[in-house]
């Protein structure tokens, strides 16, 4: 594209190079700026940026409409449910499945396959490489899962609070298990699965899971149960603006 | 820039989003079997995020990546230079470490999903750990991996 934007920003970059100013301190850091050749194709990275600036806006109003009340409201019934395991199956696959996905993966796998392929790591059939991607995302894919369901756990059994010494964590860890053993028979009765008793769980269970600033509110999902009281959410700066981004609450 | 382009992105946003999708419906439909109110701001939302998404990865297409993938061959070509200068090599790269790490510690800063974590990590937290910090920490983590990577692609160190 040589459109008139762009022979503006040749003029103004070749006005620059005539002139003889000291260097700013910048150009000492990346030499590469000092030749300031003109940008190919300047119109087109101009509209880029728009398009990335409109596509942002668009993108973070539209998360805040639907995946985020819609995940916090289906993670909130899976935790009043109490069943440990299906809400660590749900992180698994959470985890799993955006990973699987993702396409910067795939740009990586793909160029990571090429080069097995031509160092002979694999059979040489495009079949040893298709194998190889496959494996490659399959493992990558688990791993995040694992992460995240192993995080939940965490959370779940009190892990997740305070600062994380060495003999501190030890002593948190023994806690979390003896409290998760003692409310795990109410886990896995079919009776008591529903609802289990409050005072079996951690007391952070609760206070991770608990939406500050919807106590009692009527959401799209019912009722939030009131839990403990954010102290700080009354003098909140960012309340208001986030009111003003997420209408369904 | 083509609608071609354009549809591209679309569908290559459609397949990214289907998984987190399907197991948010599947969990929704299956395992707790209850109907979604507000499905109308639902669907509105849905859709504004795969546009948005599309939009914003055609800019990024169009911008972003051509003007990073060049200044960073400026900077290897000029690594390169002086490493034939006689400094030593892998030294001579610095400005490719400073350039990964600056890249890496920026586009961290400005994600948008960490951005939307980190308020949600406020709130559950009454507050104890702000925003800003989490996000500052997380970049300058990506930044020294990304520096670190450069280090070793550079110097060949085997995993």
């Amino acid at each position: 594209v040589t459109g008139p934007a762009c022979r503006f920003a040749d003029a103004v970059l070749a006005r620059k190079r005539v002139q003889s100013r000291p260097r700013p301190a910048r150009h000492r850091v990346f030499p590469a700026l000092r030749r300031q050749e003109p940008l190919p194709d300047l119109e087109q990275k101009i509209v880029g940026f728009a398009f990335v600036l409109i596509g942002l806006t668009v993108f973070v109003r539209g998360l805040a409409m639907s995946l985020f009340p819609m995940g916090e409201g289906l993670a909130h019934s899976l935790a009043e449910r109490g069943s440990v395991l299906l809400l660590l199956a749900f992180a698994f696959a959470l985890g799993f499945g955006s990973t699987f996905a993702e396409p910067a993966l795939g740009a990586v796998i793909a160029t990571a396959a090429e080069i097995a392929a031509a160092e002979a790591l694999v059979a040489p059939d495009p079949n040893g490489a298709r194998t190889f991607a496959a494996a490659l995302r399959l493992g990558i894919s688990g791993g995040v899962g694992l992460g995240v369901a192993i995080g939940t756990l965490r959370i779940v059994l009190g892990l997740a609070r305070g600062a994380a010494g060495p003999g501190r964590l030890w002593r948190r860890a023994a806690a979390g298990a003896r409290r998760a053993c003692r409310g795990s028979a109410a886990w896995l009765s079919t009776r008591e699965r529903r609802r289990p008793p409050p005072s079996t769980f951690p007391s952070s269970w609760r206070s991770a899971l608990a939406p500050p600033r919807s106590y009692g509110a009527a959401t799209p999902w019912g009722r939030f149960r009131p839990g403990r009281p954010c102290e700080r959410d009354a003098d909140d700066r960012g309340a208001a603006r986030r009111r003003a981004l997420l209408p369904l609450r | 820039m083509t609608f071609g382009q354009l549809e591209h992105a679309l569908i290559g946003t459609l397949t990214d989003l289907a998984p987190v999708l399907s197991v948010v419906v599947f969990f929704q439909a299956l395992v707790l079997r209850r109907q979604l109110p507000h499905m109308r701001a639902l669907l509105i939302g849905i859709v504004c995020v795969v546009v948005g998404l599309a939009i914003f990865r055609l800019g990024l297409n169009l911008s972003v990546i051509p003007v990073g993938s060049a200044m960073a061959e400026r900077l290897a070509e000029l690594g390169a230079g002086a490493g034939a200068a006689g400094v030593s090599y892998w030294l001579s790269y610095g400005p490719v470490y400073a350039f990964a790490a600056a890249i890496g510690f920026a586009a961290t800063l400005v994600e948008p999903t960490l951005i939307m974590v980190a308020d949600r990590v406020r709130d559950l937290t009454c507050g104890g750990v702000r925003p800003v910090t989490l996000r500052v920490v997380v970049a300058a983590g990506v930044a020294c991996g990304l520096a670190l990577g450069a280090v070793r692609v550079v110097a060949g160190v085997r995993l």
